[in-house]
């Protein structure tokens, strides 16, 4: 079948996209990944990262976080998402029970991409005033009535792109990921020419935390371990259109890892040699007028494309999560999803200048989501899963668990989050010696993980429903597939 | 539409039984692509 006939219920909605029909090979998923990772939000954590530590250190944090982020994000949502061509969030019905699984994407998920949502589009509008600032002359404010007038126009924009569907993105993405990886080397070169080596290495973070360098250390680890691990919600909806398992975990790791730690590293060396951790203040004193605002430019459309990317795996996600939003025609349930989205653009500083504290607490939701995943598909399921159970609406169900929701899962989600706030509070920066040595998303992971695989054999059999033997075949449940 | 959906998951089962899930060499593979990266920075950082 020709990609473009493909029903629309499997593109944009939950059912299982074939062989066939998977329209990404591991060139072009390398560039929707490089895409993705190129996006400006990596610009604003290289900033956030240079607030805490300086070049050295902060060039090690970002490796080693989004390394661990990206590997926990892909094993966790692109790998089975791959195996099955099934929306995200319906295969978590596996994990979570069919409205387990909707209540986590109308609460952790839709607050993370609703979230990362509106600080692209405040970064588009804060561009954009920087760009009318100097070819105006204006003073425009970064959190006043402009920014938000222009983030609501950007979420116009990427509303009109995210109709497109998939191939737009692709289409989109051969065009913006290429220049905005040059755009990203050309800043590089340029702050490397105007600020001395020993400059770079010698500057000291921008508002490092009490307690020391190692503190400071940790602490940026854990905050890029939550940009990689932010992968998570919409890569899964992505991977499933690429051809094979290799394709969805390579092409995946090999685009969003190094072209995230590139474009980090851009970012925390512009954040420490201008002294701003705001990417829309770095480009004209860098660049001058000319090349400045180019940038700038640059940077808004990237982050159209970056929001259209999200918009399109969130609301593949909601349409299985609620009967009235399957519904509903794709164009207005992301016109819902935009509204919702445009709702932050009112308070820009909101998330934007709190950009620390937001990517943790859901970096520390998404590492305890992980670890009950990885545990359950990996270790209990073995990569099986029995798919017609998926679509079964009701008891009938092997993943009905009790009233739809698998408490074990969310159990263990639980002990892993609350053994991430023991360790680690983003909130406060409190944390416990142990956070020092290990982190708080690799325990939250481990807590998460052990704790799914210790309750299996007495939470599943007490709801009913024993953990489902692999490949269940055809006609062992009863019920026929609804989607 | 029931009767595609239904049709998608046959023809998805079968394809799925033909092949084969990631092999544990990627998953190790990855792990200590991972591993190395973590420990390198804190080399580099210590």
């Amino acid at each position: 079948m020709n990609p473009v006939s493909m029903p629309s219920e499997a593109t944009f909605g939950t059912w299982p996209v074939l062989r066939v029909e998977r329209v990404w090979g591991f060139g072009d998923f390398l560039w929707v990944s490089v895409g993705l990772a190129i996006a400006t939000w990596a610009f604003l954590s290289g900033g956030a990262t240079a607030a805490l530590v300086g070049f050295r250190d902060g060039v090690a944090a970002t490796i080693l976080g989004n390394a661990v982020g990206v590997a926990l994000a892909l094993l966790a949502g692109a790998v089975p998402c791959q195996r099955y061509g099934v929306e995200q969030y319906t295969l978590l019905r596996s994990v979570f029970g069919a409205r387990g699984s909707a209540l986590l994407v109308f609460t952790i998920i839709l607050i993370d991409v609703l979230g990362w949502s509106g600080v692209l589009a405040v970064m588009f509008g804060r561009a954009a005033v920087q760009v009318g600032n100097a070819v105006l002359g204006a003073s425009w404010e970064p959190n006043g009535w402009a920014v938000t007038g222009l983030g609501l126009l950007a979420l116009a924009l990427a509303w009109w792109m995210f109709a497109g569907g998939p191939w737009a993105i692709r289409a989109l993405n051969r065009i913006i990921s290429p220049a905005l990886a040059v755009l990203t080397l050309v800043m590089f070169a340029l702050l490397l020419t105007a600020t001395r080596w020993e400059t770079l290495l010698g500057a000291p973070p921008l508002a490092p935390a009490e307690g020391g360098p190692w503190l400071n250390f940790m602490l940026a680890v854990e905050l890029n371990i939550g940009v990689g691990i932010s992968w998570w919600p919409v890569i899964g909806n992505l991977a499933r259109l690429t051809r094979d398992p290799r394709t969805a975990l390579w092409a995946a790791f090999l685009g969003l890892f190094p072209a995230t730690v590139v474009a980090q590293v851009v970012g925390l060396v512009a954040a420490l040699a201008l002294g701003s951790a705001d990417p829309t203040a770095w480009m004209i004193p860098l660049g001058g007028v000319g090349l400045g605002l180019t940038a700038l430019v640059f940077i808004a459309v990237a982050n159209l494309t970056s929001l259209t990317s999200i918009a399109y795996g969130t609301c593949v996600a909601l349409r299985q999560s609620s009967a009235s939003l399957a519904r509903l025609d794709w164009r207005r349930l992301g016109a819902l999803f935009f509204a919702a989205a445009s709702a932050l653009c009112f308070a820009p500083a909101l998330l934007y200048d709190h950009f620390l504290a937001f990517v943790t607490w859901t970096g520390a939701a998404l590492a305890a989501l992980s670890g009950t995943i990885l545990a359950d598909y990996y270790v209990l399921r073995r990569q099986q899963i029995a798919l017609r159970g998926l679509y079964i609406v009701g008891p009938a169900s092997l993943y009905h668990y009790w009233r739809g929701y698998q408490l074990a899962a969310f159990l263990a989600t639980g002990l892993g989050l609350l053994a991430y706030v023991a360790l680690y509070d983003p909130q406060t920066l409190a944390h416990a010696p142990l956070f020092m040595w290990l982190t708080a998303s690799g325990p939250a992971v481990i807590v998460a993980g052990v704790s799914r695989l210790l309750m299996a054999p007495i939470m599943d059999r007490r709801a009913g429903r024993p953990t489902p033997p692999p490949c269940v075949p055809r006609g062992r449940e009863t019920g026929s597939a609804s989607s | 539409m029931e009767s595609e959906l239904e049709r998608r998951l046959a023809v998805t089962l079968a394809e799925v039984e033909l092949s084969t899930a990631l092999g544990s060499i990627d998953l190790w593979l990855l792990t200590a692509v991972v591993g190395l990266i973590s420990v390198a920075s804190v080399a580099f950082v210590v």
